[in-house]
């Protein structure tokens, strides 16, 4: 059990029961960690780094989120807990856009978080959370006798679990596209006495196909866009392939957050260094 | 309003400052170019000459108001169109530079824009001072232009203003001498017209034409010699004839040179109005009653002028109508021609008066009271203002490029324009906090180590001259070392 006290995850808790079955005191520990959990778990670091801030911008992406799985009928909740996140072109922070959200439901009482690293071409969200050359997605989507329990990995923190993306293949497009996908999705949201809420961390949408199948299965897009980097163009570009294969974009699916911008243009202007 | 700007200018200087490496970079550039331009520009020296043009020599202070010298001859428009015209210009650049025999046309025509470009002429402030300044990066060159080119004025200007006036002279001489014959024929026509009609004697209309012909005509004919009594002798119609006499010159002048609409010759011609209807109530009043009744004019003293007056109606009354105008007009011409005489001749006195004051020498006009000098010391280019002037275009240069960078790139600086641009809610921002891996550690100096090394030689270098030191002092020397040493 003292592997699970680790800041990584191990494949201690490969079991998907684990997930139902934490203790306690392990996560009060990893939770008082005095460098803040947002700079170990990779997403930022630096000297003075405002934390309270940050979390506060996170938990107001995550308050729309919630707030629209809230106002959806219970069939419809199910699609709108398959979060994919993504943006137009790579470099734009997807997986820290999924990394910040998923920290901020950890102080969700009664949500709990699945991270699946669906970017097949940099896995990035893997390799930061040590698990790039585990058994992740691609390996279930395509072993049949792989079980869940085989890709999900608890964290280090409380009500989070993360996929890796697995050992990439050339046919990832086509097991994204596949039903076991659907399944898998499904499993996560039939099991378990909270309400999960699944995060996609996928590619960008001009650089991978795969984005495409996610986008269709997801019932809320978080659509990243980096300040003074991402093209308008390329935007336009992202949405209206989304709008043409995943089905009509508007207001109720999409939603956008503005990424890497100054502090004076964060919502939360009145934060404490903590 | 003001809030939409300030977010407006807020956000824009966001995208400049989001591309500042950019701007940085162009600024930097374009300011070493121009420095580099600028501390290279040639120093450029200042050579000026100061020339003294006297309008007011003693000549010409007593030929005022006749000379025909007028007060601009010597403005700093006519100087600068007479100094600095192009067979000026070509004469400065054969005479300072030797590859002028070779220039073709537009050579030349090159040189002499080019010369022209950095002459200029300070203006007169009125005291007749002006000053010839030649800019150029040769010192010598600029010298040599000044003192050409106040050669060439001086010498052309004289000159020039000697033959005006000569030419001038002459062309009043014949038209004095023309005036002359004409006035001469106008008199035998006159004389003629009396012989032919005596009786047109009495029509008179300017007292100056009328009393000469009487008195030639009383020589020649027994009838005019009756009529010549006739002229007013009243000190009050001599004086208002004499008034109307000296209006209608003053009118017929006015007519030489304006037209009847002109409203010196409108006032004149009502005042001649005035003075002869004054002369006629004059000559029309009752004469004395002892005058009254003589006729006979032959007999008649002079002392009776009323009885002239009144018998020169009467014989005029008799005059054909157009004799009488025909007379008139011929009276009339002799004025005209009289007075124009007189202006001309006017016209010569001050013609030959400027040929006194200017015509000699030009010495009482022009004087330079400054020769151009080499100058010394260069007065341009001001650098540290062209390096100021480079800066703000650089860090203008810079900043558009950026704002252009951001334009073509078309990015997102505020959220509130992506939503504008999709229609699509913003549900959030994150601010910039660099990641571990998009931020490498900034690589510090390991000055520690060379520090250290440094530290601990500077330590041993003092322990080894302390412990030399203290052999010194405490260890004794070989006697013999030391009596080697004293011997």
């Amino acid at each position: 059990m003292s592997e699970k006290t680790n800041l990584m995850p191990t494949l201690v808790g490969t079991d998907p029961r684990s997930l139902q079955h934490q203790e306690p005191a392990a996560e009060v520990r990893q939770l008082e960690m005095p460098t803040g959990l947002l700079k170990h778990i990779g997403v930022v670091r630096t000297p003075h780094f405002d934390e309270s801030r940050t979390r506060e911008e996170f938990r107001a992406i995550k308050r729309y989120l919630v707030a629209r799985i809230d106002s959806e009928d219970a069939s419809d909740a199910q699609n709108a807990r398959n979060i994919l996140v993504t943006s137009a072109a790579p470099g734009d922070g997807k997986t820290t856009m999924c990394l910040g959200i998923a920290m901020s439901f950890m102080f969700e009482r009664d949500y709990q978080v699945a991270v699946i690293d669906a970017d097949m071409r940099r896995a990035d969200l893997s390799k930061r959370m040590g698990l790039a050359d585990e058994l992740g997605l691609l390996d279930y989507l395509e072993n049949e006798e792989l079980e869940v329990s085989d890709i999900v990995y608890p964290t280090s923190v409380k009500g989070i679990y993360a996929v890796p993306a697995g050992r990439p293949r050339i046919s990832a497009p086509e097991l994204i596209a596949s039903a076991r996908m659907r399944e898998l999705l499904d499993i996560f949201h039939h099991s378990g006495e909270k309400r999960r809420v699944v995060l996609i961390d996928s590619g960008a949408v001009l650089s991978c196909s795969e984005t495409i199948e996610l986008a269709k299965r997801a019932g809320q897009i978080v659509f990243v866009a980096a300040k003074g980097q991402t093209k308008r163009a390329d935007i336009d570009e992202g949405l209206g392939i989304l709008h043409r294969q995943a089905g009509p974009i508007d207001g109720s699916k999409v939603a956008m957050v503005f990424n890497k911008t100054d502090k004076s243009q964060s919502p939360v202007r009145y934060s404490a260094l903590r | 309003m003001v809030g939409q700007l300030l977010t407006v200018i807020g956000d824009e200087a966001r995208r400049i400052w989001y591309y500042r490496w950019i701007a940085l970079f162009i600024t930097a550039v374009i300011f070493v170019g121009g420095a580099i331009y600028v501390l290279r520009l040639p120093n450029v020296y200042d050579a000026w000459g100061q020339l003294y043009v006297n309008k007011e020599t003693p000549v010409s202070v007593a030929a005022q108001g006749v000379s025909l010298v007028g007060d601009n001859f010597g403005s700093p428009y006519v100087v600068q169109r007479t100094l600095l015209n192009d067979q000026n210009l070509q004469q400065v650049i054969k005479q300072i530079d030797p590859r002028a025999a070779s220039m073709d046309a537009l050579a030349m025509a090159r040189a002499v824009t080019g010369l022209r470009g950095h002459i200029f002429l300070s203006g007169d402030q009125g005291d007749g001072f002006f000053e010839l300044h030649d800019i150029d990066t040769d010192p010598q060159r600029a010298r040599a232009v000044v003192q050409t080119l106040l050669n060439l004025f001086i010498s052309q200007n004289v000159s020039r203003n000697r033959d005006d006036l000569q030419r001038a002279s002459t062309f009043l001489d014949q038209q004095i001498a023309d005036y002359e014959k004409r006035i001469a024929a106008l008199e035998t026509q006159i004389d003629a017209f009396r012989r032919a009609h005596p009786a047109v004697v009495t029509v008179t209309v300017p007292q100056s034409t009328i009393i000469a012909p009487a008195a030639m005509a009383s020589a020649s004919s027994p009838a005019a010699a009756s009529a010549a009594p006739a002229a007013p002798t009243s000190p009050a119609l001599i004086e208002a004839q004499q008034r109307v006499n000296r209006l209608q010159g003053e009118l017929d002048e006015l007519h030489l040179r304006f037209t009847d609409l002109y409203p010196d010759v409108v006032a004149v011609r009502r005042q001649l109005a005035d003075a002869q209807a004054a002369r006629d109530v004059i000559a029309s009043a009752p004469p004395p009653p002892a005058a009254a009744a003589a006729p006979a004019v032959a007999s008649a003293p002079p002392s009776q002028p009323h009885v002239f007056a009144r018998v020169r109606r009467q014989v005029a009354a008799s005059v054909p109508p157009d004799v009488k105008a025909q007379w008139i007009d011929l009276q009339h011409s002799d004025e005209v021609l009289r007075a124009a005489d007189q202006q001309l001749i006017a016209k010569r006195d001050a013609t030959l008066m400027s040929i006194a004051v200017y015509g000699a020498d030009g010495a009482g006009k022009y004087q330079l009271t400054r020769a151009p000098v080499t100058p010394a010391f260069p007065t341009g280019p001001n650098r540290v203002l062209l390096l100021g002037l480079a800066a703000v275009g650089a860090v203008g240069a810079g900043l558009a490029g950026a704002y252009l960078r951001g334009a073509i790139d078309g990015v997102f600086i505020s959220p509130r324009e992506v939503e504008d641009a999709f229609q699509l809610p913003v549900i959030g921002t994150v601010s910039w906090e660099a990641a571990w891996d998009t931020r490498a550690p900034r690589r510090r100096i390991p000055l520690s180590g060379p520090a250290a090394l440094l530290i601990a030689f500077v330590c041993i270098a003092g322990q080894v001259h302390a412990a030399r030191t203290a052999d010194l002092v405490t260890k004794p020397a070989p006697t013999g070392q030391i009596q080697g040493a004293q011997a």
